[in-house]
């Protein structure tokens, strides 16, 4: 604060000098110091550093004035610059060891808001007793630049060792004040310049990231076209076609060749396009699936896992595959699917990009992912195809096991009924049964009827006494009566029944010697006698079968007497027994 | 002693032998019949029970259902139900020995033959004889019977 009042000093005597010089001296001098200024502000304004600027203003300053020497220190940020013009070389490299103490002590560090808004010249002589300048400083000039530049200049006495005048202090209170001008302008300018680098730096890291961009843009966008494309195929040789088309277009090459190795030697899915007719063939061929796998071989530990890819960057490996391939991959999709694409013929010279190859180690990558899918749908539609047919065999199995069981249900039936028909007849075996008696008598019915009817000894099913008519029947009185006129009793039944009772004065004549005992008996008779004849009971009508044998043999009256013996008695006629 | 006795009264071999006979006596019997129909006519009609009308027809139908009886207790077959018509016959042709006994008819018995000896008490015997032979085989006959034999294979078929 000591300086900053010493800015308001009363005038020195050099005010006092000038009433001493002559009118035209006086504006000599005034002319010489707008000369000054102008020079100054001319020389500054093609400085384009602040650096420069400052050590530029120095012997402008110093030389109109003539001042034994000056210096500068300039702080931009952490930096501090020192300039000097005069000043031993001891004194030199003492003083920039404490410029930065110095400028501290007008803009202390890490102060943001400094009392000092302008330019400001301090002069007197006490300042040449200030530690921090060199000794007979006459004046020192503060001047803040922005929050993080400020100067310091400090100016040595005049070679005359006068103090300064008045219009020396003003003209020197200018200079500072158009160094200021001109060190903000060259900061500025050096600000300026410094955001314009870093413009066109962030301007071209733009630039690069745009292309970088672009490129993964472009990446994805195949990518995605890519997946999308081999999406929506699940064929695996399609699979294989496809993305071929796709790689070719993305790298352009217009030759390549896509192989897909199973576990066995018949599985293969390839594709091919290009100018080898053969390479189909060449493809599917022993030889060509040895050499494709051969490369596993080859790489070792080096050998892509399940689901990993792997570029051949070898010539010669390239070579030992069964198409020709500029470009080359080996990829393995599980542990028994191995394949490779090779690229051929490119349109453009050169190798891939470093970011290409990247491209298509992924595209390969999802070929694998699509590839899989479509292995996956394959051994499941396989998979379907065999549950398919295990299905029809289930189902006929089923029907064999329907059929089967309807049968042992129609067989168990069966045999229910046959168990319960055999205990029913057991049953039936141990009892006597209305049926079985009724069938043995039927049988015997049938059986002899048949038989009475073949044989020639059968009898007539009904007696003729029933049937036919009957002879003239009389009651005992007309028995009586008859055999009074001399008619013959003839007793018809058994001779066993005739010996045991019969009418008195009756001639047995039994039915069954009827031949016999008529031809000795009866055969002399007159055939107008009258015959009454009798003898019957439940079971025979003896007299009415003899009695139609006698009529037969011409006997004209024949009577029969249904009473036989038991009403001929009862009535009171005697009998013999 | 009871106890043997029991086991001899309910043997089935003792079944097995009185179902041979009667079923021989049956078929025997029937044999004749067959061949002398008029003759067996007149046997039945001396006994003066069946209606006349009816005479001719028992003496054609009666032998034949013996002869059947008598061959299917021999074979063992339906030996229950047989055993019934035995029964049934022997106990008409007992109860009409018994009432031409009550009569003093003089018939023959004509089981076997025309010509026999007149019925008698003996008869009766030997009828009622027949039938408790035959109703032992009713209760206690149980082996060789054919039918039984072969339901008997049928009924292992169950288990």
């Amino acid at each position: 604060m000591s300086k900053m009042k010493t800015q308001n000093d009363p005038p020195t005597s050099g005010s006092e000098n000038a009433v001493d010089i002559p009118q035209s001296a006086c504006m000599d001098r005034r002319i010489l110091h707008i000369q000054t200024l102008y020079e100054a502000t001319r020389e500054l304004s093609g400085t384009t550093t602040p650096l420069e600027t400052l050590r530029t203003f120095l012997p402008i300053a110093m030389g109109p004035l003539g001042l034994t020497f000056g210096f500068g220190v300039m702080r931009r940020g952490l930096a501090v610059h020192v300039e000097s013009l005069g000043l031993g070389t001891a004194t030199k490299d003492q003083f920039t060891e404490q410029a930065e103490a110095l400028i501290d002590k007008f803009f202390p560090h890490g102060e943001q808001n400094s009392s000092i808004s302008s330019p400001t010249l301090l002069a007197g002589s006490h300042l040449s007793h200030s530690a921090d300048v060199p000794a007979d400083t006459g004046a020192i000039a503060v001047i803040p630049l922005d929050k993080d530049g400020h100067v310091v200049l400090g100016f040595g006495p005049k070679l005359t060792g006068e103090p300064l005048a008045d219009d020396e202090t003003d003209l020197l209170n200018g200079l500072v004040i158009t160094l200021s001008t001109a060190l903000k302008k060259a900061c500025g300018e050096q600000d300026i310049k410094a955001r314009n680098r870093r413009l066109r730096t962030a301007l071209e890291q733009t630039q690069e990231a745009r292309v970088a961009l672009d490129r993964r843009a472009f990446q994805l966008h195949t990518l995605y076209e890519a997946t999308l494309e081999l999406s929506g195929l699940h064929e695996p040789v399609a699979v294989c076609d496809a993305f071929l088309l796709i790689l070719m277009g993305t790298f352009s090459y217009t030759s390549g060749w896509a192989a897909l190795y199973g576990p066995n030697d018949a599985r293969a899915d390839v594709a091919h396009r290009g100018l080898e007719p053969d390479g189909l063939d060449r493809l599917l061929s022993r030889e060509g699936r040895d050499m494709v796998l051969g490369r596993f071989v080859e790489l070792k530990d080096r050998m892509p896992h399940q689901g990993q890819s792997a570029l051949i960057d070898d010539e010669t490996s390239r070579a030992s595959l069964p198409l020709a391939a500029d470009v080359a991959i080996v990829f393995t999709l599980d542990n028994d699917w191995r394949g490779a694409v090779g690229l051929s013929a490119p349109l453009t010279e050169g190798d891939l990009s470093t970011e290409m190859e990247q491209l298509l180690l992924s595209l390969v990558s999802t070929f694998m992912v699509t590839l899989g899918n479509a292995k996956h749908i394959q051994l499941i539609q396989d998979l379907n195809s065999d549950l398919a047919a295990r299905n029809v065999d289930l189902q006929n199995t089923l029907d064999a096991l329907t059929s089967a069981r309807n049968e042992i249900s129609l067989l168990t039936e069966a045999k229910e009924a046959i168990v319960g028909l055999v205990r029913g007849e057991l049953e039936r075996v141990r009892r006597p049964a209305w049926l079985d008696v009724l069938l043995i008598i039927l049988a015997g019915i049938v059986l002899g009827g048949l038989f009475n009817y073949s044989s020639p000894s059968g009898i007539d099913l009904v007696p003729h006494s029933f049937l036919g008519t009957p002879p003239e029947t009389v009651a005992a009185e007309g028995v009586l009566s008859l055999a009074s006129e001399g008619a013959v009793i003839v007793d018809a039944r058994p001779a066993e029944f005739y010996q045991q009772k019969h009418i008195k004065g009756a001639i047995s004549l039994p039915k069954d010697m009827f031949g016999f005992v008529y031809s000795m008996k009866l055969s002399e008779l007159d055939p107008a006698i009258p015959l009454v004849v009798y003898g019957r009971n439940i079971s025979r009508h003896y007299d009415v079968d003899v009695a139609r044998e006698l009529s037969g043999l011409g006997h004209e009256n024949v009577f029969v007497f249904e009473g036989g013996v038991d009403v001929w008695e009862e009535a009171g006629y005697e009998v013999n027994q | 002693m009871t106890q043997v006795l029991k086991r001899l009264a309910t043997n089935p071999w003792a079944a097995l032998a009185f179902r041979l006979y009667i079923g021989g006596v049956f078929v025997f019997a029937a044999m004749y019949k067959i061949n002398y129909t008029a003759e067996f006519a007149t046997t039945i009609a001396s006994y003066q029970i069946v209606p006349y009308w009816a005479v001719n027809a028992m003496a054609i139908f009666m032998p034949w259902t013996e002869i059947i009886c008598g061959a299917l207790l021999i074979l063992g077959i339906r030996v229950r139900s047989v055993c019934t018509i035995i029964i049934a016959l022997l106990i008409m042709f007992t109860v009409a020995i018994f009432i031409n006994l009550l009569r003093d008819a003089p018939i023959s018995c004509g089981c076997f033959h025309t010509v026999e000896d007149p019925i008698s008490w003996w008869t009766i015997l030997r009828d009622v004889t027949w039938i408790g032979m035959t109703l032992h085989v009713y209760f206690f006959d149980s082996v060789f019977q054919a039918d039984q034999l072969f339901l008997g294979k049928l009924k292992r078929v169950q288990s």
